[in-house]
């Protein structure tokens, strides 16, 4: 693991240069849009296999099994989507859009046992539809909802999966709740991709092309942020999430499946600095060419790799110590190297 | 004859050194001043504000919204806190940031430094500073490295020449103000210690205590303590209404703490009563990243403001009850001050940019926006009225 080193910081108000615009577009349309489409991919064919496992009327466990894979895909294309959690992800201020798919990243709380009670008072009911589901607060649905209604029985959280099977066959409500957490999944994934390509805010016009236009400050809302700096500042603060919050063992935990999300996410940021082949101008290269700051390129160069070596490995401390650094070169290589404007206090407060 | 501006302004500052001689609080003066008042369509308003990104940019620069342009004085230090002399509002003294060891006078007709003065061996500064209600003294928030005790330095405002100094009664005091009686001063210890040795790192985390104390301005006596139930929530900003209720801005130490809970970061107090904290949306308060940089109350409105850059959000609550009303998001905005109208909050950030929010309906004016693209407004800023 390096630790900054460099130039030392020069910074100057954001300036956009035409290689900088050429390379945050070509970020967004071959990274971040395809991380958000490939998501609301996976959510769709999530709420088709939780439709059809519920179509069958004896499910068999090859069925579950397969429904359980469906989300661990799913829950692995949100994770490469998160590290871009602004704007589309977000929405509102309020009532952010990411809280209702992704409850532990608001501020790393577990809300499993939240979860679980939920799970019994909606099996409680008489009757469940789709407006049971649709205005649950952030921390009774989502992700986190879904994996644990088909990863471990309501009666008493047995992760076999003939006594899931069988609770499914026994109970009908059980597909009618699985089913509504599913479609509610996917209206989000289809909330946020909509934003990224259609239309953001009832402007008429995509969130890509109003970030790329530099016109988002015409947005209600709005921070008035330039596209380099809130991509870069919300890369920086997933790996501030990762190095400080308990991530490993708080999500994905019945699904047995956070390693294989979290590599996820690095190849969205190794893609988001390093290009892909779609790619003319990465970030690194203007790091490198433009900067001339071939070190800082080759510190998180070997601490992306340094990450993925831990997550290979299963090893969370090292995966910490990895995402630390990672956010520490976010904070300094990656915002001086782009001439990013990330703030007075960004790194030291008064 | 009908008096000419210079000429009531003249007398305004006399009036008011007269006043003040007598023993006249300073805002008894003003309703006296306002109750005859012409001609303050001739003010000119500025908004000041520490300002640049480098060593040779640094600087108290300002900008006047009527003619959308600005100036500047260099420094040679990163200023934080700005006061403005209550008897002679063509000075302003502005203080550099922790842990500076400087502040400058300067004379915004002339746009010229008037003085650079230090604090004294053992010393550093804290960032802020008030004036005495006649305008005679300045009070600044020091810490003496040595012993670590927080202090409260009085300087004659001819000179800048250090004649007291009290306890703050307090580790690490932050921002200070005098209060309406014009004899108290509240201020912030922040209960972090730290030393110029190892520059900001706090080294107190596990005994850290913050507090909002009251003092006699005359004898540093101390009248009155409050502390927050969070230990490790440092009260670091302040602002006084009129009727002396206080807003308080903190910032919450994650790093000492075990646990992620959100915890608030907005107070108020009454005197006579205990400190409070403000309430709002959850998802709002996990925006801040435990980080509050400012607050100004608008007395006309009852409602204090508050900003986070690290939010990237300003918020507003009511002062009386305590409910919040609203938000607004602006990228790294800290720089906060109400409008010598009182009809708007204006916002500034490190990006050079102006934001107005009208102070009645706490919605952003997006007509009124300006910005500086050359500039870099710093933590703190000051709404004053400047005779033209």
């Amino acid at each position: 693991m390096l630790s900054a080193c460099g130039s030392s910081s020069s910074s100057t108000i954001t300036s956009s240069t035409p290689e900088l615009d050429t390379s945050i577009q070509e970020l967004v349309d071959n990274t971040i849009i395809p991380a958000s489409a490939n998501f609301k991919d996976q959510a769709e064919a999530l709420d088709n296999s939780a439709e059809q496992f519920c179509s069958n009327a004896t499910p068999s466990e090859q069925d579950l099994t397969d429904l359980q894979s469906q989300w661990q895909q799913t829950n692995n294309a949100w994770f490469a989507l998160l590290p871009f959690k602004f704007g589309p992800m977000e929405g509102s201020v309020v009532f952010p859009t990411y809280t209702f798919i992704d409850s532990y990243r608001v501020n790393g709380f577990n809300y499993l046992e939240t979860v679980r009670t939920e799970i019994d008072s909606v099996l409680s009911l008489s009757d469940i539809t789709d407006e049971t589901f649709q205005t649950k607060s952030f921390n009774k649905v989502g992700l986190l909802a879904l994996e644990v209604a088909i990863f471990e029985t309501a009666s008493d959280q047995s992760t076999s999966a003939s006594d899931i099977v069988a609770e499914f066959t026994a109970n009908d409500k059980k597909c009618s709740m699985i089913t509504g957490y599913s479609s509610e999944i996917l209206r989000r994934a289809n909330i946020i991709d909509d934003r990224w390509t259609t239309d953001y805010q009832d402007s008429g016009t995509s969130y890509r092309d109003l970030l790329l236009n530099d016109q988002l400050e015409e947005i209600d809302g709005e921070d008035g942020s330039d596209a380099t700096t809130k991509i870069v500042l919300a890369v920086q603060n997933y790996f501030d999430y990762l190095g400080n919050r308990d991530v490993t063992d708080s999500v994905a935990t019945l699904a047995n499946s956070i390693w294989e999300a979290l590599d996820s996410s690095v190849d969205t940021t190794e893609e988001l600095m390093a290009g892909t082949g779609d790619t003319s101008l990465s970030l690194f290269d203007i790091i490198r060419n433009t900067n001339g700051n071939d070190q800082d390129v080759n510190t998180i160069t070997e601490n992306l790799s340094f990450l993925r070596t831990s997550i290979d490995e299963t090893d969370k401390t090292s995966m910490q110590a990895a995402a630390k650094a990672l956010d520490s070169n976010f904070k300094v290589e990656v915002t001086t190297g782009l001439d990013i404007n990330a703030g007075l206090s960004f790194a030291d407060g008064d | 004859m009908a008096q000419t501006t210079t000429q009531y302004l003249l007398s305004r500052r006399r009036l008011l050194k007269t006043l003040a001689v007598l023993g006249v609080s300073l805002p008894a003066a003003n309703v006296l001043l306002n109750l005859t008042k012409h001609g303050a369509s001739n003010e000119e308003e500025l908004w000041l504000s520490a300002q640049g990104r480098h060593q040779d940019q640094y600087s108290l620069g300002w900008i006047n919204p009527m003619r959308n342009d600005t100036q500047r004085v260099l420094s040679n230090f990163r200023g934080h806190g700005l006061c403005l002399n209550p008897i002679n509002p063509e000075q302003v003294v502005m203080l550099a940031r922790r842990p500076g060891l400087e502040g400058i006078a300067i004379d915004l007709k002339t746009n010229k430094p008037q003085q650079v003065f230090q604090c004294s061996k053992n010393h550093h500064m804290q960032g802020h500073a008030c004036f005495s209600h006649d305008g005679q003294y300045l009070f600044s928030s020091e810490s003496n490295y040595k012993t670590g005790q927080g202090k409260v330095v009085v300087r004659e405002t001819t000179n800048f020449k250090q004649v007291h100094e009290f306890s703050s009664h307090g580790i690490g005091p932050h921002e200070l103000l005098m209060m309406p009686n014009s004899e108290h001063l509240v201020i912030a210890n922040g209960g972090l210690l730290t030393h110029p040795d190892s520059g900001r790192k706090v080294l107190n985390y596990d005994h850290m205590h913050s507090s909002l104390t009251y003092l006699d301005s005359k004898n540093g006596e101390l009248l009155d303590q409050q502390t927050l139930s969070e230990t490790k929530a440092s009260i670091r900003h302040i602002d006084v209404s009129k009727d002396g209720i206080v807003a308080a801005a903190l910032q919450v130490q994650r790093e000492a703490l075990k646990h992620n809970q959100p915890i608030e970061l907005a107070a108020l107090h009454t005197p006579g009563q205990s400190i409070t904290t403000l309430t709002s949306p959850e998802s709002l308060l996990l925006k801040l990243n435990d980080y509050m940089g400012s607050v100004k109350i608008n007395s006309s409105q009852r409602i204090a403001a508050f900003t986070s850059p690290r939010g990237n959000l300003a918020m507003f609550w009511n002062i009386d009850d305590g409910s919040f009303q609203n938000y607004h998001g602006f990228h790294d905005v800290c720089g906060l001050a109400v409008s010598q109208d009182k009809n708007y909050f204006v916002l500034s950030n490190s990006a050079g940019k102006i934001r107005r929010i009208n102070a009645h309906t706490l919605k952003e004016d997006p007509k009124m926006r300006l910005n500086f693209p050359d500039k870099s407004w710093d933590n703190h800023m000051l709404s004053v009225s400047l005779p033209s």
